[in-house]
């Protein structure tokens, strides 16, 4: 934890990543009707309306405080190093997220063709994501565990290109 | 080595499980490596260019980069597998389990993959309690403290061990 290591691509808005609109849109297909349908019991049916839009509202409510959340990218100065966790859980929630990030980043990669992300770089990803692993952990998207590791995908990518940019500046076109 | 199915009708906690036993076993691990179903929440970030095959492609020729780690299979799409020669899957799962300390499938993989199931040293098998949708519900009305008690405290309750 001592170890100080950059935070890959802490500049980026969140918004870079979220599309919005489809995460709430899903809750309008026929397919999540159905399923709510099978939740409930015959009373339940007939206030299914109701359970509707509870479910629409809270998905926004809780894209829009995962978003909050990460704004705050990367360790706060103010508050170091564990976000009010103590170090157990936030060294816990740090290997639960570098699990779900590990091969995805090494996919991301190979597949842009960029060098193989560090351990250092990953392990700053973790420690990024650390404090909304509980989120998904204690609430009805448990298996969204899955998101935090899907969150370092554009973010190893952004972090790569700037590499790359950096080593490689673009050349400007002296051809004639 | 073991190699773990957990079993369980949906959201039984099946996820949930095998995230608290990182949780809380991490440290007795160098490495631990999570497959997810990425089809399944890829509609949440933009993620168009990294399909289920970069998964297997990964699984195939970079095997032994992962060795000596936690694996676990979280969902892991099997409709792909269908498309593909059931022996090439299935001696790649074999390989990955030789290679490895632990392996843990959640159920949906093990679906396509008998001989993967024939060979599990523990068949673990979740109790649905609480739905977690229904708890999701109940968070409109009790307070943090309750509905982290709610969602925790069965879950040694609720575990069979069949294996």
């Amino acid at each position: 934890m001592d170890k100080k290591v950059k935070i890959p691509s802490a500049d980026l808005s969140i918004d870079d990543f979220f599309d919005l609109s489809d995460a709430t849109n899903k809750f309008d297909k026929k397919e999540k009707d159905e399923e709510i349908k099978d939740l409930l019991n015959e009373d339940e049916k007939k206030s299914i309306k109701g359970r509707k839009k509870y479910a629409r509202k809270t998905d926004e409510e809780k894209f829009e405080e995962l978003k909050k959340k990460l704004s705050k990218d990367g360790i706060d100065e103010n508050n170091p190093p564990y976000y009010g966790l103590d170090k157990k859980q936030f060294e816990g929630y740090k290997a639960l997220a570098k699990a779900h990030f590990n091969v995805i980043g090494k996919i991301v990669c190979k597949k842009y063709e960029v060098e193989e992300i560090s351990e250092d770089e990953l392990d700053a990803l973790a420690e990024s994501a650390a404090p909304i692993v509980p989120e998904f952990l204690f609430n009805k998207y448990a298996n969204l565990a899955i998101t935090v590791g899907m969150l370092a995908i554009p973010r190893i990518i952004e972090h790569k290109k700037k590499e790359l940019n950096k080593n490689n500046p673009i050349k400007e076109n002296t051809e004639k | 080595m073991d190699v773990i199915g957990v079993f369980g009708v949906g959201e039984s906690g099946k996820t949930y499980f095998v995230n608290q036993f990182i949780l809380e076993n991490y440290s007795n691990y160098d490495n631990i490596i999570v497959f997810a179903n990425i089809n399944q929440h890829k509609k949440l970030v933009k993620l168009d260019n990294i399909e289920l095959n970069d998964f297997y492609d990964f699984l195939d020729y970079d095997l032994e980069s992962i060795k000596n780690s936690l694996i676990f299979f979280d969902d892991f799409d099997a409709l792909l597998l269908m498309t593909m020669s059931i022996k090439d899957v299935k001696s790649t799962f074999l390989l990955l389990q030789q290679y490895n300390n632990h392996v843990i499938y959640t159920a949906k993989i093990l679906q396509e993959l008998p001989d993967i199931v024939k060979s599990l040293t523990n068949i673990l098998v979740i109790k649905k309690l609480t739905h977690f949708k229904d708890l999701n519900y109940l968070k409109n009305y009790l307070n943090d403290e309750e509905i982290k008690k709610i969602s925790s405290f069965s879950m040694k309750d609720r575990l069979i061990i069949y294996r």
